[in-house]
Order: C-alpha cells, then structure tokens, then sequence
C-alpha cells in the first residue's frame, strides 16, 4: 500500500517535470551535473527531485518483489511482484533515455505510459495481498453476454488507451480529437458496465462501489481535461490530469479483477 | 444508490459542458507591469563578434520601426534560484518584444537572405553567448557557419544549455560551474536556432547561422547595419521572435550605402 502511494507520487513528479518543461535541466544520466545530489534550483528540483523519488520507490518496488519472493504462495502473484520490479527498471532506463536523447516523443510517449502501468502493477499487488482479498464472496449466475468481466476489461483497454493518447497530445501536441473520442468511449463503456451492473443481484454490493468510484474518477478527469484546455495547460491542472489518468486505469483495473473475483 | 448514481453524474457533466466559458489567455495571467521607459538592464551585451568583411565595399543601414502601442514587459520573477535572485538588479524584464524608446523594434535580425554568392571564409574569432545574471547576452545573434560559438558560464549556480536546431544537430549541455566555457559549431545555415535553459525558464537566446557574413541585429536605436557587400541585388529579410519575418530587396553598387526601413506593427 505504502509502495502504491510513493508511486503515485513519483507519477504527480513525473507529470510535474513535462508540465514545467524541466525534462532537459539535468542534461546528463545517470548522475546529475556528475553529482549525486546538486542544488535543487529552478528546473533541477523537478527533475532531479523525480529521479530521486524514482529511486526510492524502484529500492521499495524491488524490496517488494523480494519479499513476495520469499513469504507468497501464490506464484502468480510473485510473478506479479517480478513483473512490477521489471516494469519499474524499464521505466527508469527508458527516464534516462529521455534526457540522453534530448526528448524524442516515442521514448516521452514511452515513458509516460509505462509509469501508470507501473502504478497499476503496484496496485493490483496491494489490491491482492490485502487480507480481505482472500475471502470469498457469493457466487453470482453470470449468464449473459457479454460478461461483466469482458466489459471490465474492454473499459481498462480503453484507459490505457487513452492514457496513451493523453500521452501523444502532451509530447506531440498532436490527437486531440483521438484523446476526446476516447473519453467518449470510456464514457459510454462505463454507462453500458453501470446499466448491466444495476441488473444483478448478487454482485452488486461488491461491484457497485468500484464503479461508483470509476465514474466519479472520469468526470472529474473529464472536467481537468477540460479546463487544461480552456486555459492553455496550466502545470497545477494538467498535472492532475495526468496523475488522475493513472487512477483511471488502476480503478479500471481493480474493477476486472474484483468482478473476476466476483465470478469465480 | 447505484441507479441514481450514473444519471447524477452525466448530469454533472452536461451542467460544466455548457458552463464552460471562453478560453482565457493564460499568458494573460502573469505578473505585467506597464512600463512606459525602456527596462533597465543589469549590462549591455558583450560586444558581439563582428561579422567578418564580405570583400564588398557597399553597405545597406537598416532601421527597424514599430507601429501601435508597445505590449507591456513581463517582469521576471528569479525566485526559483537564489543565486540569480541575488542579482544586482533582479528587475528583469522579458526580451519578447522591447520596444525602444523612439519608437523602433530592438532585436530584430536582419541578413541577406538571397543575392549573396560565392564562398566566404569561416571567421576564426568564435562568436560568444554569455550567462550572466541569469541572462543569455545577447539575445539575437549571428554567426557563420562552422565558425566557433563561445558558450560561456558568468553567474555561480548551474545551467543547462539546450540548443534546439532543427536542421542542425540539437545539444544539451550542463555547465554547473562558474567560468566553464564550452565550445560549439553549426554544420548547416539556419535562420533560427533557439536556445534554452530548462533550469531557469526565463532564459531564452536565438542564433541564426549562415553562409556569408551580411547580417546585423537591431540595437537600442532600432539601427542594424549589414556591410561589406559587394555590388549586386539582395533579399533582405528581419526576423523577429514575436512578429516573424517581413523581406525587401535592395539593389547597391560598390561604395554605396542604402537606408531600408522594416516596420513590424503591434498585434
Ligand atoms: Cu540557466
């Protein structure tokens, strides 16, 4: 949980660092200015600050994957765990190439959205080792088509989408209208989910929070998306916008896997 | 709950969709002081290497004139880095558009643009863009192509030097250390090349490069000169960051020296 809030955290810098165009004021990587730690002045404290929270959360990432290594039975989770850690040390390298490379969108647009599958991963794992994962709850008859869960999924498809879209419009300038069909189509894709959720008895309880949530998440996302444009990207909302994209995806998520748990 | 709850949403939305008012210019925003006179500046530009003769013995005396009310300078504000704060003078004012105090556009780069033939040498002398106070000086400035460019660290805090070229090949330098000095060359001609620094926002330069040494930047009298130019017929051309780019042609014989005027006009 805790390694879930320090990523999310080291998402808001992340955004931080485009948002005040502070991606090339430490020109070299790994080290910077060739010191570990240099004055934090003007545009180094954004990039020099989200290498270093970068570095904290990749040691409790990597402390993670270690210690679900030893103590979880459940292979698929330590792979899980794995998977996260291998995420997180992609990321950093791809975060290197971005300042060696002097920005090339492709490696941006990259690194933009790997880092809120990194949030997911972390928060899937938080999701799945919490205690009350464990119990089971009433089973549900889940006979027609298609199933919450395909629906589930197509929704996180779709978040992830999108986030990358948000992410070729941040470092292209270019797809607006791709970004705004896409909050159409989660839009419409959570109306559909909501409509065959109130149709069920069992589950509901269960799923009814979780889509709440996610529905709240996307006006809201919506409404900053909005207002960026409107007043020209100012860093304090699209820094939001960008930091809310990734908790689209993650409730997203978390709904596939909890309506998973619901079925089985 | 979970019936009502997807309506009250969509409800929401429609309500903000059609409250949504005009876009406002953010710019818009920012702290402006009106300033009627010319900003102070912490010192002049160092003097900035001489374009190199060009063999000819004509010369065009450009002047720069600006029409319509002045937009107000952005004062900025240092405070991200003490060191630059602590500035002697820390009224700075953007270099967007300065308009002087009879009425004409300073920093406007003014170069032949077509007309100038044959091959030039490549000046020895290197061309300087110096940080100091926080501050490229100068702002707008020429060089010649494979010529050297002196880049030079004056104030004690850190700098990046990001070289945004687009045909040429882009750079980002540190120079953390007061007095480093970093030299660079332009392979290619290219009108222009922008320089940034990510550490301190406000700090923007322009450098254009090109073949031949006819080009001059408007001073604080609006006056640029290109001289050195053999008889012939030219394409002048100013450049401007903010109002782009206007040409004349121009026609000189040997020993001749033309007045042109270029007038860019308040948007
Ligand atoms: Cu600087």
């Amino acid at each position: 949980m805790a390694t879930a809030i320090a990523t999310f955290c080291l998402l808001i810098a992340g955004a931080l660092v485009t948002s005040t165009d502070s991606g090339l004021a430490v020109p070299d990587w790994p080290l910077s200015y060739g010191m570990w730690f240099p004055p934090l002045v003007g545009g180094i404290l954004y990039e020099h600050g989200h290498r270093m929270i970068a570095a904290a959360v990749g040691l409790m990432i990597l402390g993670l994957a270690v210690w679900l290594g030893f103590v979880e039975r459940r292979r698929w989770v330590r792979y899980l765990g794995y998977s996260a850690l291998g995420a997180v040390v992609l990321q950093g390298l791809l975060g290197g190439m971005t300042v060696l490379f002097l920005l090339p969108p492709q490696v941006s647009i990259a690194h933009a959205t790997l880092g809120p599958a990194v949030f997911c991963l972390v928060v899937c794992l938080a999701q799945v080792t919490a205690p009350s994962w464990t119990a089971q709850p009433t089973r549900d008859e889940e006979v027609r088509w298609p199933s919450l869960r395909a629906l589930g999924l197509v929704l996180a498809t779709l978040a992830a989408l999108q986030l990358v879209l948000g992410a070729v419009l941040r470092h292209t300038g270019g797809g607006l209208a791709w970004h705004l069909t896409g909050a159409a189509c989660l839009l419409a894709a959570w109306g559909w989910l909501m409509q065959r959720i109130r149709q069920l008895q069992g589950v509901r309880h269960l799923l009814c929070a979780s889509v709440q949530r996610l529905g709240f998440l996307l006006v809201l996302q919506m409404v900053l998306g909005g207002l960026s444009w409107w007043y020209r990207a100012p860093v304090g909302v699209v820094t939001v916008h960008v930091g809310m994209g990734a908790l689209v995806l993650a409730q997203a998520v978390l709904l596939v896997m909890v309506s998973e748990q619901a079925a089985s | 709950m979970c019936q009502r709850y997807g309506m009250s949403l969509l409800a929401v939305l429609v309500v903000i969709g059609c409250g949504g008012g005009q876009p406002q210019d953010a710019a818009a925003k920012t702290d402006r002081t009106a300033s009627p006179e010319p900003a102070m500046h912490l010192a002049q530009a160092p003097a900035q290497a001489q374009p190199a003769s060009g063999g000819g013995s004509a010369a065009v005396n450009v002047t720069v004139q600006f029409e319509g009310a002045a937009p107000a300078r952005t004062k900025i504000k240092m405070d991200a880095d003490p060191v630059c704060r602590q500035q002697p003078a820390a009224a700075m004012e953007s270099e967007e558009v300065v308009v002087n105090s009879n009425g004409t556009l300073k920093n406007v780069f003014v170069y032949v643009k077509d007309g100038a033939t044959g091959t030039f040498p490549t000046p020895s002398t290197p061309a300087t863009l110096e940080q100091s106070g926080c501050w490229y000086r100068p702002h707008v400035f020429g060089l010649q192509v494979n010529q050297p460019l002196d880049i030079v660290n004056s104030d004690a805090t850190l700098h990046n030097i990001n070289a945004k070229p687009t045909t040429n090949t882009p750079f980002n330098i540190a120079q953390p250390v007061k007095g480093m000095k970093t030299t660079k060359k332009f392979a290619k001609p290219e009108v222009m090349v922008k320089f940034k620094c990510n550490v301190h926002p406000w700090m923007s330069a322009y450098a254009a490069v090109l073949t031949h040494p006819f080009f001059g930047v408007s001073d604080e009298q609006g006056a640029a000169a290109v001289i050195g130019l053999p008889a012939g017929t030219y394409t002048l051309e100013a450049w401007h960051e903010t109002y782009g780019t206007q040409t004349q042609t121009v026609t000189v014989a040997d020993g001749e020296t033309k007045s042109v005027a270029f007038t860019f006009t308040a948007q």
